[in-house]
This record gives C-alpha cells, sequence and structure tokens, in this order.
C-alpha cells in the first residue's frame, strides 16, 4: 500500500539527497516544467518536445540521486535539472543551431552535470525504447514488481493470477526484454 | 547457464537477487567472487543491470505522463486556446477597461495618447541575445503569469552577478513599465534604445516613447528618432504628430 507522508517543501528537505519519494518528484515537475517549457519554446521547440526533454531530464536526475552521482540538496535540484534539458534541447538542435549562449549561472553544476550527460542521456531515450517495446501486459506486471516493488503474490491477486503463473510470466517478460536488447546490440554493432 | 535466447530460470533469479540487494553478506560476497571468476556470468549481470534500468526508466516515464496530465490538465484545453491568446485577450480587455476609465475621467492628452497605443510586451522571445539560465526563464514565467514584480525582482537580484545583457535589461525595463514604475522604466529603455538597429532596440524606443508620456516627457518623446522599417516606427511618428497638433 502506498504510505501517505505529508509533502515536503524543497527548503524542509536540506539534507543531501539519495532517493526521491513521488511526492517529491511531484513537486519538482510542478515547480520546474514552467521554466524549461520556456526555455525551450522559446528556442524553436513546441510544448510537447518541451514535456518530453524535461522528462528525460528529471529522470536522469532521479537515477544520479538513486545512484549517488548527485550529491546536492533537494532545493538545488530545480537548477539541475534546468541543466540537463537545456543541454539535451541544445544537443537537439546542434545540426541547426547558429545561436550562441551565454552561460549565466550555476556554473559549477552546469560543469559537473555535462561530463557525464551525453552517454546517460542516450541510454535513457534507448532504455525507455526498449521497456516500450514489451506487450501491455509485460510492461504493466514488470513495473509492479520492480518499480512499485509489489511482492508476487500481491500482484497475483491483483491481476487474479496464480502465484506460480506469474513468476513464470515474469521469467518470460524478462527473457523477451534481455532477447531484444541483445537483439538491439547486435544492431548495433553491425552498424559500425 | 545460458544461450542467446535464455537463461536458466533460477541463475536469473540469483542475479535479480545480487542486483536487488536481496542477498546475504556471506552469499554476496560468494557470488561477487564467482562473477570476478567467470566473464560470462559478468556479462549477463551487466545485462541484467540494462534490462532492470530499462523497466526503472519505462515506468518512471509513464508515471510522469500521469503526473504531467494531474499537475496541468489545462494543458490539454488550452491546445485549442493558447495562453498567448488568453493574455493577448486579458491584455485587450484591460486596455478596453483602462480606455473608457481614461476617457471617463478625462485625462491629459498623454494619458490618452498612452492607453490608446499602450501594449503589454507578453514576454515572447527576443532573439538577438538569447539567455540560457533558470534563473533568467523562472523569472519570465512569473512575468507571463502577470507576476511582474517578483519576475522584477528575480531579475533584479540575477543582474548583480550576471554577465551584461541587453535581454535582461530590456526585460528589467518591461517588468517596471508593467508595475507602473515609469521612471525606472524610461531609464532602463532609454540606453537600450540608442544602441543599434535591431529588433531590441526597436522595441525598447517603443516603450520608451509610451514611458515617457506617462512620466509626461513630451518633449524627449518627440526628439525620438524611430529605427526607420521596424515595426514600431509608424506608431511612433503618430503619436509624435498627435502631441503636435
Amino acid at each position: 500500500m502506498e504510505s501517505r507522508k505529508r509533502q515536503k517543501s524543497p527548503s524542509e528537505e536540506d539534507d543531501n539527497v539519495r532517493s526521491l519519494s513521488k511526492e517529491t518528484l511531484k513537486q519538482l515537475y510542478a515547480d520546474n516544467f514552467p521554466s524549461v517549457a520556456q526555455y525551450i519554446t522559446h528556442n524553436s521547440g513546441s510544448q510537447e518536445q518541451a514535456k518530453d526533454i524535461f522528462q528525460e531530464a528529471l529522470i536522469a536526475a532521479w537515477l544520479n540521486v538513486s545512484g549517488g552521482r548527485y550529491t546536492g540538496r533537494v532545493a538545488s535540484l530545480g537548477g539541475y535539472i534546468f541543466t540537463i534539458a537545456k543541454h539535451k534541447w541544445l544537443d537537439k538542435l546542434k545540426s541547426k543551431s547558429h545561436r550562441s549562449t551565454m552561460r549565466l549561472v550555476s556554473e559549477e553544476v552546469e560543469e559537473e552535470v555535462i561530463e557525464d550527460l551525453d552517454s546517460l542521456n542516450d541510454n535513457i531515450d534507448y532504455l525507455n525504447k526498449l521497456y516500450a517495446q514489451l506487450d501491455e501486459k509485460c510492461q504493466h506486471m514488470l513495473k509492479k514488481f520492480y518499480f512499485d516493488k509489489m511482492s508476487l503474490r500481491d500482484i497475483a491477486v491483483e491481476m487474479g493470477v496464480e502465484e506460480a503463473s506469474l513468476r513464470t510470466m515474469k521469467y518470460r517478460c524478462m527473457m523477451k526484454l534481455r532477447k531484444m536488447h541483445l537483439s538491439n546490440k547486435e544492431n548495433q554493432n553491425d552498424e559500425r | 547457464m545460458s544461450d542467446k535466447n535464455n537463461l536458466n530460470e533460477s541463475f536469473l533469479e540469483e542475479i535479480e537477487q545480487y542486483l536487488l540487494n536481496a542477498m546475504s553478506d556471506e552469499d554476496r560476497a560468494l557470488f561477487e567472487a564467482k562473477i570476478a571468476a567467470t566473464p560470462e556470468l559478468y556479462k549477463e549481470v551487466e545485462i541484467h543491470k540494462d534490462l532492470l534500468k530499462s523497466v526503472q526508466v519505462g515506468a518512471m516515464k509513464s508515471e510522469l505522463e500521469t503526473m504531467h496530465t494531474e499537475i496541468f490538465p489545462e494543458e490539454q484545453d488550452s491546445k485549442k486556446t493558447s495562453p498567448i491568446w488568453k493574455w493577448s485577450i486579458a491584455a485587450g480587455v484591460a486596455a478596453l477597461l483602462g480606455l473608457s476609465l481614461f476617457v471617463g475621467l478625462g485625462k491629459s492628452q498623454s494619458d490618452q495618447l498612452f492607453t490608446e497605443h499602450m501594449t503589454t510586451d507578453p514576454g515572447l522571445p527576443v532573439l538577438m541575445s538569447a539567455y540560457d539560465s533558470y534563473e533568467f526563464y523562472s523569472a519570465m514565467v512569473h512575468y507571463k503569469q502577470g507576476d511582474y514584480e517578483r519576475a522584477l525582482s528575480e531579475w533584479q537580484r540575477l543582474r548583480k552577478f550576471a554577465p551584461p545583457s541587453d535581454t535582461l535589461n530590456y526585460y528589467i525595463g518591461s517588468a517596471f513599465f508593467n508595475v507602473g514604475d515609469f521612471e525606472n522604466a524610461v531609464n532602463e529603455f532609454r540606453p537600450l534604445s540608442l544602441d543599434g538597429q535591431g529588433e531590441i532596440e526597436a522595441k525598447s524606443m517603443w516603450y520608451l516613447a509610451l514611458s515617457y508620456l506617462k512620466t509626461g516627457q513630451t518633449d524627449e518623446l518627440l526628439s525620438l528618432k524611430p529605427i526607420p522599417g521596424s515595426l514600431y516606427e509608424a506608431k511612433i511618428i503618430e503619436i509624435q504628430t498627435q502631441l503636435n497638433k
């Protein structure tokens, strides 16, 4: 069952973070999407593109927080996410970009962020597409188990199946994912 | 242990237990020794890390899609009516209200001209020098929502440590203009309007002219030389002509 915690504002949660609750993510989303959308729509992008870029930036920040690569405070995450989104958008525009950009703030954060962003961004895009290749049933099941951290027993009850069948289903879904991943890797190697 | 398409189920579970930190310290140490000694196992663990991350990323993406709809439910409708239109309509209504008020109260010629010609920069892009800081765009959100005082205070704070920028100065001027501090608006727009022939100079001169109407500096307004061919050339000349009548 989802715990109901009081929502913390960034100023209340001033210590270094190692994980982000759903409530904090939602707050970060509400607080920071408008700024990123402003930036992207001011720089040749659409609202839809702004949404995709922002979500990828938020996922990158979330992965970096949970992987211990972000060592700042929650209060600084807004600027961190903006920097990731900006970098990602400029990357997209690179081929047609002729605008000179001026770095103003968050210089220290920006330098740190950009160092390992390229591979991270590409990877997020790829990993999301890989998951999207799965059928809906597998997506639902794997999300419940690995993301929502529900037990197989609880998922089985929710889906109205036997726990043993669900275990087999989980195995098959993971094998499907593995097969697609290995095949993508092979294709990638062939292209090189 | 594994082939290209499949992996033994118990072997998969063992890898998962390791990656999901579900092993005892002792089992973990043993498993790590096995990984170090078995390149094939090492490879499988790396593959499985990617698979788990793929589920995490994909699941988070779907969560964020839901979150977006919850936080910005109006966005679906706004695809039909964009915020810019809303602001334009609001500005139009405000201008009409202002016009009737000013006419009704029999204000001076300058005030009437101001009301007649008044426009508000909606905060659309000024392309001359692209500002790309988080703080700038965060303040721009407040500006576009009509919270000019908050935008002004954030931009003024930004200016203290940011490199000089016409864009920033222009929007500080616009924020002063929109909170009705026309003296300070003049101070911001005047230097911008004198230096060059570009869009930002043209826009600055237009808002400088409007600010002059409010500060009563008609001589300064009459001495303005609009940038030829600019969007505002005809409008400034029209105000100057009306002032000269």
